[in-house]
C-alpha cells in the first residue's frame, strides 16, 4: 500500500476548497435570473472574448486529454502528437462556421444544436437524432473526466478498500453537482480561469525544469526507442500511419465543436465577434497541449515505467499513470499538489459544462418537444437542473461499477456518432439545400456503419479500408461522415420529388453580424 | 418570422467597449451586414494543406535544441495558424 503524500494532498485539498467556494460564489457573477434556462445553461450569453477563451479552453482541453495524450505518447509514440494538428485545425473551423451558428442561435433564442436543427429544418425527428447523438456521445466523455480525477487521487496515495476506495471521487462529485446545480454555467466559467492558470504553470514548469534535470532534449529523445519518435513509413500498397494520422486529425477536428459542451461554450459568448477572436487566440492553448504531449517522452526518459516505486500505479491505471508518475518523480511534493489539482480541476470544469449541455438538450429537445410543450420558464430551468444531476450521477455509477475500458471504447464511438451531425449542423449553417429526411437517413446509415466498423476492429480508432489492391487505414469517423454526406446528397432530390413542405424559420441575414 | 422560444426574455447584449459605437454600426443603430464570403478565408486553408501532408514532416532532421523536426515543426504551426487566423480576422472585420 502506497503511503499518502500529505504535502501534495494538502495543497490539492486547499485548491479544491477554493474552487468550491468560487463555484458557489459564481452564481452572483454578472448576476442573472437563474430560473431562466438561458441564464442557468448559457450564463445569459454574457461572456466576452476573454472569458470565452477560458471557457472553451477549459472545455476542449480536459483532464482526460492531459492524462491520455501523454499516455499515448508514452505507450505508442509519435501518433499521439496528432492531437496537436487536430487542435490547430479546429480553430479555422471555429472561426468560419461557428460565428454563424452563434448569430442564428442568438437571433432565435436557440440554446442547443437541436434547437437550431428544429428551426432550420422544421423536423423534430432530425432534431431528436442530433439531440440523442449529443447526449449519448457526451456521457462517456463525462465518465472519462472522472478517470483523470481517479488517477491523480490514486497517485497521491489515497486508497481504501471496498466503498471507501471511491469516497474521494464521490466527494469531488458531490461538490461538482452542487455548484453546477446552483450556479449553472457561471460555475465552470469562473473555475476555468483557475484551472487554465494552474495547467499553464504546470506545463511550462514541467517543460523547462524536467529537460534541465535530464540534461537537455537530446538526452530525452535519445532515451526514447527510435520506433516511437517517428511514424512508421507506409509500405507500397498502403497509406499506413500517414493516412491514419491525417484522418484522425481531420475527423477529430470536424467533430469537436459539434459536441454539446463545445456548442454550449460557444453560444454563451456575448457576440459572434468574441467567437471569431477566439479562433485566433485559442491556438495558444494548443501550444501548451503540445508541450504536455511531450511529457509522455519525458516519462519514458526518466524510466518511471520500470521504477518499482511506481509499479503499483502503473498496474492499477496503466499508461495513464505516466504523467502522475513523472510529476511525482520530478517535482517537490507541494508542486505535485499544484499539478494534480490542475488535472483534478481540469476534470471538473468540462464535466460541469458537459452535464449542463446534456441537460439543455434534454430539456429543450426532448422534454419540451415530446413531453410538455409549454413549460413555464421556471419549470424549464428546473428540469435542466435536475437532469444535470442525473447525467452526472450516471457517469459516476458508470465509472465506479464498469471497467474503464468500456468508457474509453464508448468515448471512441462517441466521436464516430457526433461527427454524423456535421451535415445537419455544420453544413446546415451554410445551406438549406439538403432535404431533412435525406439528412436523417444519412445520419442513421453513418451511425450504424460507423459503429459496426469500430466493433469489427475491436474499437481501434483506425479501420483498414481496402480497395483496388490498396489499403487505406483511417479514422472510422472520417470515412463514415463521407458516406453520410454522399447519402444525404443522393437522397435529397429523391425526397424532394416525393413532396413535403420545405420549412425554415431562419433567413440568410440571421447568420451574419 | 416569430421564434419558437420565448422572445424578449433575453437582455440586449452589452454595448461595445466603453460604450462606444461598434464598427459597422450606422447612426440608426442598424449594423451593416458583413457579406458572407471573403477571399481572405482562403488563407485559412493553408494550414490544412501543410498539416495534413504528413510525409512532408515525418522526419528527425533538422532538429532544434535536441527536439526532432516532427515535433517542433508542428508546434511552430500552432503559432503560424494563430497568426494566419488573426490576419484573416483583421482583414475581414
Amino acid at each position: 500500500v502506497a503511503e499518502v503524500n500529505w504535502t501534495a494532498l494538502t495543497v490539492f485539498v486547499v485548491l479544491f476548497a477554493f474552487i468550491t467556494w468560487l463555484g458557489f460564489a459564481a452564481a452572483k457573477w454578472r448576476a442573472g435570473d437563474l430560473d431562466l434556462l438561458h441564464e442557468w445553461g448559457l450564463g445569459g450569453r454574457r461572456f466576452g472574448t476573454v472569458i470565452t477563451w477560458f471557457l472553451i479552453g477549459g472545455d476542449v482541453y480536459t483532464a482526460y486529454t492531459f492524462i491520455a495524450v501523454p499516455a499515448l505518447a508514452f505507450g505508442a509514440g509519435a501518433i499521439a502528437f496528432f492531437a496537436v494538428p487536430y487542435a490547430i485545425l479546429i480553430y479555422p473551423i471555429l472561426f468560419l462556421v461557428f460565428p454563424r451558428l452563434w448569430h442564428v442561435c442568438h437571433k432565435h433564442h436557440y440554446i442547443t444544436a437541436g434547437d437550431f436543427v428544429r428551426g432550420r429544418y422544421g423536423n423534430r425527428w432530425l432534431a431528436l437524432a442530433v439531440t440523442v447523438t449529443g447526449i449519448v456521445a457526451t456521457m462517456p466523455y463525462i465518465a472519462l473526466q472522472l478517470v483523470g480525477l481517479q488517477v491523480v487521487i490514486g497517485a497521491m496515495g489515497v486508497s481504501g478498500t471496498g466503498y471507501m476506495a471511491d469516497l474521494p471521487l464521490l466527494i469531488a462529485f458531490i461538490i461538482l453537482a452542487a455548484f453546477t446545480y446552483s450556479s449553472g454555467l457561471r460555475a465552470p466559467a469562473s473555475i476555468a480561469i483557475v484551472k487554465d492558470i494552474l495547467i499553464y504553470v504546470t506545463a511550462f514548469v514541467a517543460v523547462i525544469a524536467i529537460p534541465i534535470q535530464m540534461g537537455g532534449f537530446d538526452k530525452i529523445f535519445a532515451a526514447v526507442p527510435p520506433a516511437k519518435i517517428l511514424l512508421a513509413v507506409p509500405g507500397p500498397t498502403t497509406t499506413g500511419s500517414y493516412g491514419v494520422y491525417a484522418t484522425l486529425v481531420l475527423g477529430s477536428a470536424l467533430a469537436l465543436f459539434l459536441y454539446p459542451h463545445s456548442v454550449t461554450a460557444i453560444l454563451s459568448a456575448s457576440s459572434g465577434r468574441a467567437v471569431r477572436r477566439n479562433g485566433a487566440l485559442l491556438p495558444s492553448y494548443t501550444f501548451m497541449l503540445g508541450l504536455l504531449a511531450l511529457m509522455g517522452f519525458f516519462a519514458i526518459a526518466t524510466g518511471v515505467g520500470t521504477n518499482p516505486e511506481y509499479a503499483a500505479g502503473f498496474k492499477q491505471f496503466g499508461n495513464s499513470f505516466a504523467v502522475p508518475a513523472l510529476f511525482l518523480h520530478s517535482f517537490p511534493a507541494w508542486f505535485v499538489g499544484v499539478a494534480f489539482a490542475a488535472v483534478g480541476i481540469g476534470a471538473l470544469v468540462p464535466a460541469a459544462i458537459m452535464s449542463i449541455a446534456a441537460a439543455n438538450l434534454y430539456t429543450r429537445n426532448i422534454h419540451r418537444e415530446f413531453i410538455n410543450r409549454n413549460p413555464t420558464d421556471k419549470e424549464e430551468a428546473q428540469i435542466a437542473k435536475w437532469v444535470s444531476l442525473i447525467v452526472k450521477l450516471g457517469a459516476l455509477v458508470f465509472i465506479v461499477f464498469v471497467p474503464t475500458q468500456y468508457a474509453i471504447q464508448l468515448q471512441l464511438l462517441g466521436g464516430i456518432w457526433i461527427i454524423q451531425t456535421v451535415p445537419s449542423v455544420m453544413l446546415g449553417v451554410y445551406t438549406r439545400w439538403f432535404n431533412d429526411w435525406a439528412l436523417l437517413v444519412g445520419w442513421a446509415v453513418g451511425t450504424a456503419v460507423g459503429t459496426t466498423m469500430a466493433v469489427s476492429v475491436n474499437f481501434a480508432a483506425a479501420y483498414p479500408l481496402a480497395f483496388g489492391g490498396m489499403t487505406f487505414p483511417g479514422y472510422t469517423a472520417f470515412y463514415t461522415v463521407i458516406l453520410n454526406v454522399v447519402i444525404a446528397i443522393v437522397l435529397t432530390p429523391v425526397f424532394n420529388a416525393m413532396g413535403g413542405k420545405r420549412i425554415d424559420e431562419t433567413v440568410a441575414v440571421d447568420y451574419q453580424a | 418570422v416569430r421564434s419558437r422560444y420565448g422572445a424578449g426574455q433575453e437582455r440586449p447584449t452589452a454595448p461595445g467597449f466603453l460604450g462606444t459605437k461598434r464598427r459597422g454600426e450606422k447612426m440608426n443603430g442598424q449594423s451593416t451586414k458583413r457579406s458572407g464570403w471573403s477571399w481572405w478565408y482562403l488563407l485559412l486553408a493553408v494550414q490544412f494543406v501543410f498539416l495534413l501532408w504528413v510525409p512532408s514532416y515525418n522526419r528527425l532532421e533538422p532538429s532544434w535544441i535536441g527536439v526532432p523536426f516532427f515535433y517542433w515543426y508542428q508546434l511552430l504551426w500552432v503559432i503560424i495558424s494563430g497568426i494566419l487566423t488573426a490576419i484573416v480576422y483583421f482583414a475581414t472585420e
